[in-house]
């Protein structure tokens, strides 16, 4: 035992002291900040240009069908954001000046003045065609391409309003314009009926897929890691030495357990700095325990199970590129969960969500993000954490056998039938 | 100057053993009934050809390899557990793990050999400073010249002050003034009643070092004994004479090697008719008034007689 811990210290100084893993563990979260920082602000910001740019749009009504309409559009910049920061109203609502033109001549040159940021002709024969035209300056084609607010959709209500006037009340126009507010219910198991709100419905999954998140980071890192330096040292010859001081077991053993320290600092750092405060500021997150405990089953079973592997992968490789390669195969198979995280939270008690909860190495994942959204029953849950327990042993122990054998077998890349009769031999 | 033997090996019971010893790779006979005794306070020469099974041998004395039949006896025992904290090994495809600071390394090394981790930096210091490297511990061992590497290794296989050194080319590498740090280093050992097994190719280093000596091809034995012994028997009656004079047709002589006529400077080596001794041709160089510098034995160096006996072996 005092040689396995001497080579897990070893191993966790060796992997917490290397630049990748302080990147990884500092440069994360700050990059995943800076991230939906940007993206948010770059949307927001984005949309507010698009709108601001047409804060004034040029109008040629040859059809004569628009004479008595507003002046004016007012547009409700994104309703959620708006709900949240109710207070900013300068956010929340746009108005664009619409200005007449007697003709498209006059327009073109208020545009070229840059008057205007946009002409709509309608033509006199709209009201049978339903053809307008948008008029803008050089260089703003990329935008109209881009999908950002084009005046024609800007207009669309006021286009509508201006057609019903007169013809029906307000009221109908103004259904006609803006025809439907959808207000999202949701019933309960137990008959209560509440609004329904995208944060409470995303809420459970937060703690989970942070979970799975952390699970992938430090397989994805620490355990990838490891298993080129074990090659490393394996190509140099430095497992020999190593190897007449403590048996393949104790090695295995402490590589495991060093990494497995590291990988556990990283949740812990993360934890401080990320849940724990958002723990604070958002009570209505919900955190709970039973969240936690599935989720650290999870992490440690997972993180053990793919430890193990790949390991054993390590010591397979002769080369480090050989390695990696290998590593990517094992580790791509613990994120496919989130490569089909769609179909899996929308259907979390369907045939394949249930299928890669079985599956070791998918089960982790998949076992975090169905607990997420209540789909998890405890005996699934209980027969998941038993397999991959059960499998993880098994791993640790045929990975122990090809690992003793694996690391001092160098030259070419060893094939199935070798492996097989490491397995055997081991 | 070889080191003296302490104590006599024969005295004390050996500290590796490897009796009858085989092991194959398949159809490769790697070693085949190979026995050898390694005692306390002797320096033991393993040499072979490429191939010879030297490595093997090695590997199978520290549990990196099990025989196929034998046994391998470390200090008295089975060669696992508490025995092989003992063992200081130093293969020949050598490396360490290059983002690893030198005196890290070595104390994680000394505490794999059971020592506490006070205990093996403090060695592991020590080393250093005897090695010279003490200025370089905080150094990753990439950092340090292919030489400095070197000495880390050596360092690495005497922490944990080991009975028994197994040590393949331990000198490659090495500048003169860190061969001989390094020689002093292990005879420091052997005064202390360790043994060391060096498997070389640097066939000197065997005549200056080594007491015994064993040489494999293909896995079998070859020669072994004492090394002064091993030399002598493989001499072939020639006789190694330096003066002025003709030495070549002194009554006896068959043939010889450089210039007959003794100018003086280089020795001239002399074969002898069959039957005739050495004290009969320095007879006659008393008689024939030759001026003599020196007058002596043709003694082998292990290297002719290691290409002599490999040569022999494959024909």
């Amino acid at each position: 035992m005092r040689k396995i811990l001497a080579v897990a210290r070893y191993e966790f100084i060796g992997a917490i002291t290397r630049l990748g893993y302080l990147l990884t563990l500092i440069g994360m979260p700050l990059f995943v900040g800076c991230l939906i920082a940007v993206t948010s602000l770059a949307t927001v910001r984005s949309a507010t240009e698009s709108l601001a740019k047409k804060r004034s749009i040029g109008i040629v009504d040859e059809s004569g069908l628009f004479a008595s309409a507003p002046d004016s559009i007012e547009t409700e910049l994104m309703p959620d954001l708006g709900r949240i920061r109710s207070a900013d109203i300068a956010l929340r609502v746009r108005r664009t000046e619409l200005r007449r033109f007697g003709s498209l001549k006059e327009a073109h040159l208020a545009l070229q003045r840059g008057e205007v940021a946009s002409i709509i002709r309608i033509p006199t024969d709209y009201l049978t065609s339903g053809k307008l035209q948008e008029y803008v300056g050089p260089k703003r084609e990329f935008e109209l391409a881009s999908g950002q607010i084009s005046a024609g959709s800007l207009l669309r209500p006021w286009l509508v309003r201006g057609l019903l006037k007169g013809r029906v009340d307000a009221e109908t126009g103004d259904r006609a314009a803006e025809p439907a507010k959808i207000e999202r219910l949701v019933i309960d198991p137990t008959g209560a009926v509440a609004p329904a709100d995208l944060i409470r419905e995303v809420r459970p999954l937060i703690v989970p897929i942070g979970f799975a998140m952390l699970l992938l980071l430090s397989v994805f890192t620490s355990a990838s890691y490891l298993a080129t330096a074990l090659a490393e040292e394996k190509q140099n010859r430095a497992l020999e030495l190593l190897l007449t001081s403590l048996t393949a077991d104790q090695l295995f053993w402490g590589k495991l357990l060093g990494l497995w320290a590291a990988a556990l600092l990283q949740f812990v750092f993360y934890l401080g700095l990320v849940a724990v405060p958002a723990a604070f500021a958002f009570a209505a997150l919900g955190l709970n325990i039973a969240q936690a405990m599935v989720g650290i089953c999870y992490f440690v079973l997972g993180f053990f199970f793919f430890g193990a592997v790949l390991l054993t992968v390590g010591a397979i490789g002769n080369t480090q590129k050989y390695t990696q390669q290998l590593s990517a195969v094992c580790t791509l198979t613990g994120v496919l969960p989130m490569m089909v995280l769609t179909p899996l939270l929308s259907q979390p008690r369907g045939a394949l969500a249930r299928t890669l909860t079985y599956i070791p190495f998918t089960a982790p994942i998949t076992g975090l993000l169905r607990f997420g959204a209540d789909a998890l029953p405890w005996w699934e849950f209980v027969i998941s954490v038993l397999v991959l327990t059960i499998s993880s042993g098994l791993v640790i122990r045929f990975c122990g056998r090809i690992f003793r054998v694996a690391l001092l077998a160098t030259g070419t890349t060893p094939k199935l039938g070798q492996l097989w009769q490491w397995l055997r031999t081991g | 100057m070889k080191p003296a033997l302490t104590p006599e090996p024969s005295a004390r019971a050996p500290l590796l053993e490897l009796r009858r010893v085989s092991k194959r790779f398949g159809s490769l006979v790697a070693v085949e009934e190979l026995s050898l005794a390694l005692q306390p306070g002797e320096i033991f020469g393993l040499l072979g050809p490429n191939g010879a099974g030297k490595t093997t041998l090695l590997r199978m004395s520290v549990d990196l390899l099990r025989p196929d039949s034998g046994e391998v006896l470390l200090l008295g025992g089975a060669p696992c557990g508490e025995a092989l904290e003992r063992i200081g090994y130093l293969p020949e495809e050598r490396g360490l793990p290059t983002r690893a600071r030198v005196l890290n390394l070595l104390t994680y090394l000394g505490e794999l050999k059971g020592m506490t981790r006070e205990d093996s930096r403090q060695q592991a210091r020590s080393l250093l400073r005897r090695m010279e490297l003490d200025v370089r511990e905080r150094s990753r061992v990439g950092e340090l010249s292919k030489g400095n590497q070197q000495k880390v290794q050596l360092a690495s296989a005497l922490m944990g002050n080991p009975q028994v050194l197994l040590i393949d080319e331990p000198f490659n590498g090495l500048d003169p003034v860190n061969r001989s740090l390094a020689i002093e280093l292990l005879k420091e050992r052997v005064a202390a009643g360790k043994a060391v097994l060096i498997s070389t190719h640097q066939l000197q280093h065997v005549e200056q070092l080594c007491h015994r000596l064993l040489l494999l091809n293909r896995g079998r034995v070859l020669l072994e004994g004492e090394v002064d012994a091993v030399r002598r028997s493989h001499a072939d009656g020639s006789i190694l004479v330096s003066g002025t004079g003709d030495f070549g047709s002194l009554p006896g002589v068959e043939r010889w090697t450089a210039a007959a006529q003794g100018n003086g400077q280089a020795p001239i080596r002399l074969f002898l008719r069959s039957g005739v001794t050495p004290d009969a041709i320095l007879q006659q160089v008393v008689e024939r008034r030759l001026s003599l510098r020196s007058f002596a034995p043709h003694v082998p160096t292990l290297e002719e007689i290691f290409v002599r006996a490999v040569e022999r072996a494959r024909a």
